[in-house]
């Protein structure tokens, strides 16, 4: 990579506004926000219903925020890539809808095309624990991809659904890299190596998403990226470290960003959610908040705290490493919107 | 069949006979009588199913029982043997697959008040809690299966471990505190299929006080070989596992319709479509055969007693083999 032309921080500025910037997780979007500025993004993959879900529960969370989105006059459903450049251009913000579990799938694979005519487009394979699919990165046994997994990955790529392998054990989503006909994603997820954490990838992950062309988004989520320093919140730097290792071991294509941020405003809401979470899954969050006396509060670095409301302080921490104006455009948003259009399909 | 002797004819009226594994009641029927059984273990729910549906079905059952006399439901081994002494049948609430479960390991007590006593915690494929007997990557328990079996040991159900892959099998008898059953699977040493158990799954079974309830279902019954299943060779498969592990260790489970033709079509249908591995070798060999001749149904159970005696079996041997060795295992499970 050529790192001779370092962009100025009001280039940086000028580049953020008018590149595509898309955040490869968020959660909670519930109407109009102002954490959502078209100015700062561009698109971002919403998890539209609770993992706990079944199909029902998991159908009523998703016409609740369709409800929400149609009485939003700043963001837009996205159904195809080309709907992430057209809300570029007409300054909105692009909702993706994901999912971050297949149990309201359950066993029943029409389920993937009912999903799919609601609006989903990635459905990442378990979450943390066991499905009928896999295991999530929670399971000690990691017993690998099921016989109806095969069958739920052939369906995603049949229907035009992103597959998505955060949360997902390391042995089940090295065999769905392989079984998968389109290529996968780790919508956000960072390097093991720099930050010891269940969530996060092995270099074999991170080499196996790379050789099939898929993407790893890198995460700001302060947990998957504090580098193991009990009691300290990392900065925006601490991130980018992330983003470099993995670039230099796959490539400057198959890297994006995510922040696993929430897009509602309503602190509350998110508050309950982080202590439930942080309950539930010791093993992924109290490393973190060991040292920290409020388990709910600190979940992003210095220097992008507000997550998705405002991403440009990572543009400016790329540019300040030198990556040329195309990389930090792949970063922040290219490489994602490539990707989704090879694996939707349009 | 060979006429039965009066002396069979009368151990087989006086002792206790389980079904471990039965399934498609519509209410009482001949065949009860003739198969002379006590108590029978239901399948109940249907593959897939989700709690409401599952109850739904269980449903069924307590209208069944409700409505006629000559039935009962069990929820104790004294049920058992009080329906013996009243010439009544029992049916015992279970489930072949742990679906029912949903994600939440409390339905488990749930299930427990609703008389449901025997669960299998899963069913040819993987589940939330475990691996089936046909995937290939063969894992363990997960958590929520581990969370499910400590469930089943508190609250008082039996662990049921037919059709679950071996490892996972393996480590649900690590973990039980109770007894575990195989209640309708056959030794692979003598009839190679998947749905078949090894020496050492046998072996740990008996060392948890558990039972293994050899069947009569042609495709796990049959040895391989040009001749279609039989009773003799279901003998061999009971002899061989008293060989390995003795007498206290065996049971019988028919995996036969409780009324003849209830089997919904829909049902047959959808799970053939997946069964390829379990059927398929014995379906090319033996096109047509639905029935291991001697035992086609749970209405062998008489011949079976008779060949028994005949083959110098003592009978409180073959009472254990009836059903006295279920019950003792499900008494310990169920603590009552």
């Amino acid at each position: 990579m050529n790192k001779t032309e370092t962009l100025s921080p009001e280039q940086a500025a000028r580049l953020h506004k008018d590149a595509i910037v898309i955040d490869g997780l968020s959660f909670y979007y519930d109407g109009p926000t102002p954490r959502l500025n078209p100015e700062l993004i561009t698109a971002t993959n919403v998890t539209v219903a609770e993992t706990y879900n079944d199909f029902g529960a998991a159908v009523e969370e998703i016409l609740t925020v369709r409800a929400a989105l149609a009485r939003d006059p700043g963001a837009r459903l996205v159904e195809r890539a080309a709907d992430i450049e057209q809300a570029k251009q007409d300054g909105v913000v692009g909702i993706i809808f994901g999912l971050q579990a297949s149990l309201p799938i359950g066993t029943d694979l029409s389920r993937i095309g009912k999903l799919y005519d609601l609006g989903v487009r990635i459905i990442q394979l378990t979450y943390n624990d066991r499905t009928w699919t896999g295991d999530g990165c929670l399971e000690p046994v990691d017993g690998g991809l099921s016989r109806f997994g095969r069958e739920f990955i052939e369906e995603l790529a049949r229907v035009g659904v992103a597959l998505d392998l955060s949360h997902v054990g390391r042995r089940t989503s090295l065999e769905a890299i392989a079984a998968s006909p389109k290529p996968p994603m780790f919508s956000h997820a960072n390097p093991a190596a720099l930050t010891d954490n269940p969530r996060n990838l092995t270099d074999e992950q991170i080499k196996a998403i790379g050789e099939r062309g898929g993407l790893i988004g890198c995460c700001t989520w302060a947990p998957l990226c504090y580098k193991n320093r009990a009691g300290v919140q990392p900065t925006v730097d601490d991130f980018l470290d992330h983003v470099d290792y993995v670039v230099d071991l796959i490539g400057i294509d198959h890297v994006g960003i995510a922040t696993d941020s929430a897009c509602t405003a309503n602190t509350a809401w998110v508050a309950q959610h982080s202590l439930e979470f942080n309950t539930a899954f010791p093993e992924i969050a109290s490393g973190y908040y060991a040292h920290f006396s409020d388990r709910t509060g600190i979940t992003q670095p210095v220097g992008v705290e507000g997550g998705i409301a405002d991403l440009s302080p990572i543009t400016q921490g790329l540019a300040r490493r030198g990556y040329r104006e195309e990389d930090i455009r792949k970063v922040i948003g290219g490489n994602f919107l490539r990707h989704l259009r090879e694996v939707w399909g349009s | 069949m060979s006429t039965i002797s009066e002396e069979a004819r009368a151990l087989h009226a006086d002792a206790i006979v389980i079904d471990g594994c039965s399934f498609f009641s519509q209410g009482w029927h001949e065949r009860l009588a003739i198969a002379g059984v006590t108590a029978l273990q239901m399948t109940v729910p249907w593959p897939g199913d989700d709690f409401r549906r599952a109850v739904r079905r269980y449903q069924h059952y307590y209208r069944l029982v409700n409505e006629d006399a000559r039935l009962g439901l069990v929820t104790s081994t004294e049920d058992i043997r009080q329906f013996k002494r009243e010439g009544r049948v029992g049916f015992i609430l279970g489930s072949q697959d742990a679906d029912i479960l949903e994600t939440d390991p409390g339905l488990v007590e749930v299930y427990h008040r609703l008389g449901v006593r025997v669960i299998q915690i899963s069913y040819n494929e993987r589940n939330l809690l475990a691996d089936g007997c046909l995937e290939p990557t063969n894992a363990g328990l997960s958590r929520f299966g581990k969370a499910v079996i400590r469930e089943m040991n508190r609250v008082g159900i039996q662990v049921d471990l037919s059709h679950v892959g071996e490892r996972s099998s393996l480590e649900a008898m690590d973990i039980s505190t109770k007894p575990c059953i195989f209640s309708h699977s056959n030794p692979k040493a003598r009839a190679d299929n998947p749905r078949n158990i090894t020496d050492e799954q046998i072996r740990r079974c008996a060392e948890t006080g558990g039972v293994i309830g050899l069947s009569p279902w042609p495709p796990i019954c049959w040895t391989g070989g040009p001749n279609p299943p039989s009773l003799d060779d279901l003998i061999g498969h009971i002899e061989y596992v008293v060989d390995l592990v003795g007498i206290d260790h065996v049971a019988i489970g028919t995996d036969s319709e409780a009324t003849p033709g209830a089997y919904p079509k829909e049902l047959r249908t959808s799970l053939g479509a997946t069964y390829g591995p379990v059927t398929g070798r014995f379906q090319e060999t033996h096109p047509g055969v639905r029935h291991t001749a001697g035992f086609e149904s749970m209405e062998g159970f008489p011949n079976l007693t008779a060949a028994l005696l005949e083959r110098g079996w003592r009978p409180e041997d073959v009472r254990k083999l009836l059903g006295e060795n279920l019950l003792r295992v499900y008494r310990e499970s169920w603590g009552a």
